[in-house]
């Protein structure tokens, strides 16, 4: 990280990695909105994760790739359904909208940087 | 866990409630099925029960349909000497199917379903973006 280049780049695709990650999380939850015993899920935030990626930069081999499976359960969820299910649609789907705009941000400054590059090498 | 793995679970959560409808058609289409001899039993309403589990092939839990199983209620009686399957009193065992359940249940897996259906959509939206990327 000594100029400020790789950076945005590598920023960018962590972004888009936590998003992807949150989606099939949410997915998830919303797949299981009737299953008995089911509880919501989510995965921790943005600058967590950035956090947990810088102190596991030194040894990839730990990098745990199966989010879904192990993402902790959502402790804001409050509403409890009598089989013990604890996804509440709306909510769920409001997060969903969230990744949806996240993601639109991410690509469109992804975007907006290359087109930087293509200004200064002369292409286009 | 990519995006396409993602489609997938919706897939299957899809799937899931497809076959919630159709047990829930099968019982309100039988709501008036009853036994033919006397004193049997009618159709027995089915329920379907879901389970989260993991697929080691998607690295993912997805949810499934566990078991149909049959609901073990009372079946409730009518007076109707001319039927078949009336008993020595007259009575008949008729489904133990209420039908306000069966369209909560319905417009239950509706819900489910569409909630589904705009994940998926939501889904294909970022891997599409995630594409022009390279353009």
């Amino acid at each position: 990280m000594n100029s400020i280049a790789p950076d945005v780049f590598s920023v960018a695709e962590k972004r888009l990695d936590w998003i992807g990650q949150r989606q099939s999380v949410l997915a998830q939850n919303i797949a299981n909105a009737n299953t008995p015993g089911y509880a919501a899920r989510d995965i921790k935030p943005f600058g967590d994760f950035l956090a947990d990626q810088a102190t596991q930069e030194t040894d990839n081999s730990f990098v745990d790739t199966s989010a879904g499976s192990t993402a902790p359960q959502d402790r804001a969820s409050t509403e409890i359904t009598l089989n013990g299910n604890t996804v509440e649609l709306d909510e769920q789907l409001e997060k969903v909208a969230a990744t949806d705009t996240a993601h639109q941000l991410a690509t469109d400054l992804y975007k907006k940087y290359v087109g930087m590059f293509r200004t200064v090498i002369g292409k286009n | 866990m990519d995006l396409s793995t993602t489609l997938e679970l919706s897939a299957r959560g899809m799937s899931a409630q497809t076959t919630r409808l159709r047990v829930i058609a099968e019982n309100i289409a039988n709501s008036a099925t009853t036994g033919s001899s006397p004193g049997s039993n009618p159709y027995r309403r089915k329920t379907v029960v879901f389970s989260n589990t993991l697929d080691e092939s998607l690295g993912a839990t997805t949810v499934g349909v566990r078991q149909i199983a049959p609901d073990m209620s009372a079946f409730p009686q009518r007076y109707d000497p001319g039927s078949p399957a009336a008993d020595a009193n007259g009575y008949v065992k008729t489904p133990n199917v209420d039908s306000f359940v069966e369209v909560a249940d319905m417009k239950e897996a509706e819900r489910s379903y569409s909630a589904n259906m705009s994940v998926m959509e939501t889904t294909r939206g970022l891997l599409s973006r995630t594409i022009d990327l390279l353009k």
